[in-house]
């Protein structure tokens, strides 16, 4: 099942930096790596993806500078910054935090 | 993210914007070139690989437009283009955007002009130290309010709630001894006024409370004016001796410009403020009412305990007393109130009907810009089918009519400032502190508030109109869609208030011009065409006694009647509509006790010389008037006003009656001798008082020690010759005696006219808004009217097509207009009538609700816009059915 983007809205920002922060990537392999780790269920559209990647570079948590892909052609590569590493760690407090509040709120009984 | 970091960012996103797009782009395109390649890898053909990479992007544009919205300063950056854009647009359209600019220049010029006046008389503040502790003490009764008596004074002084209680009263001086005489006014005022008002010296020292005692040596300050005017600003001029009324006097110190006792605000700064010199410790018995009082509430007393307290001092005064009237009390009145409450509400009325100028120009503007909308429905139309976001659009609208309002602001900025200084010269007298009026800070702020409020007014109405409209509709719909019912519509409620909006100020100004043309046809009760007229004051040392006073005055105006066209001269202490008048307790002979607490009649009093009645033509009703046979010792005579014989001799037997002042420098009875017209003394508004004229040649009868040296002279002539007998005057006075300066020359016509100015102002300040107001309203008729014609050209050509006569369609266009008018003019009439009577206060002669006016004004105003739905009405019938039918 694929999932609406805007339903996650709020998080994309932190599952863009969490995908780099395993590897350096393009913004097609940023979606495709999100695609394959979720299998399919996320899927990010090119009017998300990129607002928020020039959004993050602009706060300075992702830094872009071209480079070659796989097969030999030009495209723009981001990485994650220390303050972006920082900056994932930060929101992957927050979020569980929400979660365990989320399921304490849905198991109440 | 901290503030470094976000303007680092924000001047990149501005700075680098080509170079950001430049990358943007670039990155997309290897985007799809990677989506294509991945495809393609797929087993897809080329050409079809590009062409679904490119779909699954979506609309490049779009997402273009999405990471501009999510860029820091991303909203200034947007700003920045909707006004390049909006100029741009408006540069293609230099006619509409100037007949904008101009309109809303001459609103909010006006609204500028007439708060800069505002902004001045009522909201600046007074020059006095902690202002909210100050207060004015009047004593009232049931005729009004009453200056304070020395005994009075004395009591309230003692009163716990002031800090500080002084008096004052105004006078004059002559300046002599240096240079030509001048007759300097000024302020007497005890050293604790000085104190009350906080007001330091700018040179030298206030006077001490030692120096304001009888019998010490004379000092007095002079006011910086008359510093520079006099002395040329020396230092040495403190310490130094001037000759006033012939006595010298020391000067101290000098006065700030800005020095102004509560009542003073409105003429000339005083010239000098001297001690008054009570003797404290025996106060007049006579309790004559005669001071101003300012005093300074102790911290925490509020206006009202203050009150209260002079309240209870006032009735222990009466008790006390016993010939204090029954209503007899006492109140302070905060400083603001004394100084500007007289104009407030006339001030706040004129501002509140450049207002509706202003919204009847905004209404205007809105309405043309509703016009220009519809041209523009398939423009946004478009762009909102290409990805502008909704609201990004009525953002660019907005900006659009931001940028004109800025414009007619600016503009009405510069027309604001002229007409601030064309209202301070053009404004009537006794308008107080209207000196140093002009657009300062406070002036300009609110300029801007009106700016913005004008913007968001006029482009509220369109840019909702475009949220509204579907783009699918416009862009198939193309021609009928454009101002559909929504446009119509909005475009008559526009139009309907600005109908009602002009009534009210048409019926605003109807009722000021009828007051104007009530006031104007008042008989003052004398006749002011050929009257010079012009103050002289004897020094009391040269002229200490009242024959020599007599001397002078006689040969005064023996010297003018014999200067050929000169027709009679005369002199008063009272000179109608001009100075002051006080009333004076009299008894009549063979009635009523001599109890005061009863009060008998109470008339106005002036002295007159013998030829005063004949120079300003005040006509004798029956008996005489004075001649020089009325002498100092002879038979005691007195002229009285048919106001006071009607109300006192109702059976016409006032001639030969005798009556006799309460005081006891002229106690001898007076037969009166003669009854004449009645003169309006102190306004034209009110209802003349009665009044008694006594002679200069007899008064006052009991002593010779007090004399009436100052007095205004009036000079009969040829109608038209006046004014150019000034010269003539300042040539006897000077022959006779040249430290006697001639002061305040003036004609009469000049003081009649002065005294219906501030009338004559307010009617045509507001005509002309009112006048302004119908102008846009025709405009804004005319174009309505015009627009739905043409949009039902077709409709028309088809009634014409089946028979409907051009009378028919004629008619038919009317009867819409009519409507429209019809409910604007029944609104600006029912708003009239809950709102004239704000202005009732201001009126004279005319109720707030007058008939005629509330129906005269809303006549000539529909016939008037009657006119400008007839012209598109007669195009409309013109219309060719064929080439109507055809256009489409």
């Amino acid at each position: 099942m694929a999932v609406q983007t805007d339903l996650v809205r709020g998080t994309l920002d932190m599952l863009i930096l969490k995908t780099l922060s395993l590897q350096r990537l393009h913004g097609l392999g940023i979606s495709r790596r999100m695609e394959q780790i979720t299998d399919g269920t996320f899927q990010v559209k090119p009017g998300s993806l990129f607002p928020a990647l020039h959004r993050l570079e602009q706060d300075g948590w992702i830094s872009g500078s071209w480079g070659e892909s796989e097969n030999k052609r030009r495209a723009k590569f981001y990485e994650l910054t220390s303050a972006g590493r920082s900056r994932l760690g930060e929101e992957r407090a927050n979020w569980t935090l929400a979660l365990q509040a989320i399921n304490k709120i849905l198991e109440a009984t | 993210m901290r503030l470094p970091t976000i303007l680092r960012s924000l001047f990149y996103t501005l700075a680098r914007k080509t170079e950001l797009n430049a990358d943007l782009d670039a990155e997309l395109e290897s985007y799809v070139e990677l989506l294509a390649a991945e495809k393609e890898a797929g087993g897809m053909p080329p050409a079809e690989a590009l062409r679904q990479a490119k779909r699954e992007l979506g609309g490049v544009e779009q997402v273009k437009a999405e990471v501009h919205d999510r860029r820091v300063g991303a909203s200034l950056d947007s700003l920045l283009q909707d006004i390049r854009f909006a100029s741009r647009q408006l540069r293609r359209n230099p006619g509409f955007a100037a007949v904008a600019i101009a309109t809303l220049a001459l609103g909010i010029g006006a609204n500028t002009a007439v708060f800069s006046v505002v902004s001045a008389v009522l909201l600046r503040p007074l020059p006095y130290a902690e202002e909210d502790r100050v207060v004015a003490v009047w004593n009232t009764h049931v005729e009004g309010q009453l200056g304070l008596s020395e005994q009075e004074y004395n009591a309230y002084e003692e009163l716990p709630q002031f800090d500080a209680l002084g008096v004052y009263v105004s006078g004059s001086l002559a300046l002599s001894g240096t240079g030509e005489a001048e007759r300097l006014s000024g302020i007497f005022a005890d050293a604790t006024v000085l104190e009350t008002i906080g007001a330091p010296a700018i040179a030298g020292r206030a006077y001490s409370a030692d120096e304001d005692v009888p019998g010490v040596e004379m000092v007095v300050l002079i006011s910086e004016s008359l510093w520079e005017r006099r002395f040329g600003r020396e230092q040495d001029v403190l310490g130094r001796a001037l000759t006033l009324n012939g006595v010298p006097r020391t000067v101290v110190g000098v006065t700030p410009t800005g020095f102004r006792l509560p009542g003073g605000f409105s003429g000339p700064a005083p010239d000098f403020i001297a001690p008054l010199r009570l003797d404290r410790a025996a106060p007049d018995p006579r309790n004559i009412h005669y001071l101003n009082a300012i005093g300074r509430m102790a911290p925490g007393v509020t206006v009202g305990q203050a009150s209260a307290a002079l309240d209870a001092a006032a009735g222990r005064m009466k008790e006390q007393l016993g010939t204090l009237p029954e209503t007899f009390s006492a109140l302070a009145v905060p400083v603001r109130d004394e100084v500007v409450g007289g104009v407030r509400t006339a001030l706040l009325i004129l501002l509140g009907a450049v207002t509706l100028v202003l919204l009847v120009a905004c209404v205007n503007l809105a309405n043309l810009l509703l016009a220009r909308s519809d041209t523009r429905i398939r423009e946004m139309a478009v762009r909102t089918s290409l990805g502008a976001g909704r609201r990004r659009i009525a953002r660019q609208l907005c900006t659009e009519t931001s940028v004109l309002a800025v414009g007619g602001g600016i503009a009405g900025l510069l027309a604001g400032m002229a007409g601030a200084r064309a209202l301070a010269t053009l404004s009537p007298p006794g308008i107080p502190r209207l000196d140093g009026s002009g657009v300062d800070v406070r002036v300009f702020f609110f300029c801007l508030v009106a700016t913005l409020l004008t913007a968001l007014v006029i482009g509220l109405v369109p840019a909702l109109r475009l949220m509204r409209s579907e783009p699918g509709d416009a862009l198939r719909g193309a021609r009928s869609s454009p101002g559909g019912r929504d446009g119509v519509r909005a475009r008559r409620g526009l139009v309907t208030a600005q109908v009602a909006l002009a009534t009210m100020l048409a019926i605003g100004a109807g009722l000021l011009a009828r007051s104007l043309a009530e006031l104007r046809s008042v008989d003052p009760g004398f006749e002011p065409a050929g009257v010079l007229t012009f103050q002289l004051s004897l020094p009391a040392s040269e002229y200490p006694g009242a024959s020599d006073v007599r001397a002078y005055f006689e040969r005064f105006e023996t010297t003018l009647i014999a200067v050929p066209g000169i027709e009679a001269a005369g002199a008063t202490t009272s000179l109608p509509l001009a100075s002051g008048i006080g009333d004076w307790g009299v008894r009549i002979r063979g009635r009523g006790p001599d109890g005061l607490g009863e009060r008998g009649p109470a008339p106005d009093w002036m002295v007159v010389t013998p030829g005063y009645f004949d120079a300003m033509g005040i006509p004798v009703v029956e008996g005489r008037t004075y001649d020089r046979s009325d002498v100092a010792d002879g038979f005691q005579t007195v002229v009285i006003s048919r106001e006071f014989a009607r109300r006192h001799w109702p059976a016409g037997d006032a001639l030969g009656a005798e009556i006799r002042m309460s005081t006891n420098i002229d106690t001898l009875w007076r037969t009166v001798v003669g009854v004449v017209a009645d003169v309006h003394q102190t306004s034209l508004e009110e209802v003349p008082r009665p009044a008694m004229y006594l002679p200069h040649t007899q008064f006052p009868s009991t002593t010779t020690d007090v004399v009436v040296g100052q007095m205004t002279l009036a000079v009969r002539t040829g109608p038209d010759q006046a004014a150019s007998l000034a010269t003539t005057v300042r040539a006897i006075a000077s022959d006779l005696d040249s430290d006697v300066p001639v002061a305040d020359v003036r004609t009469m016509r000049e003081v009649t006219r002065d005294a219906t100015a501030s009338h004559t102002f307010q009617g045509l300040l507001f005509t002309g808004f009112a006048g302004l107001a119908l102008v846009l309203v025709v405009v804004g008729v005319y174009g309505v009217t015009s627009y739905l014609v043409a949009r039902r050209t077709r409709e028309i050509g088809i009634r014409i097509a089946l028979g409907a006569s051009p009378g028919g369609v004629r008619s038919l266009v009317m009867r819409e207009g009519a409507l429209v008018t019809g409910v604007g003019l029944a609104l600006g009439i029912a708003g009239a009538w809950m709102l004239s009577r704000l202005m009732a206060g201001t009126l004279y002669g005319v109720t707030a609700r007058d008939p005629i006016t509330f129906v005269a004004v809303p006549v000539v105003l529909s016939i008037t816009v009657l006119f400008a739905v007839a012209i598109p009405a007669t195009r409309a019938a013109r219309v060719d059915p064929q080439e109507a039918l055809r256009a489409e």
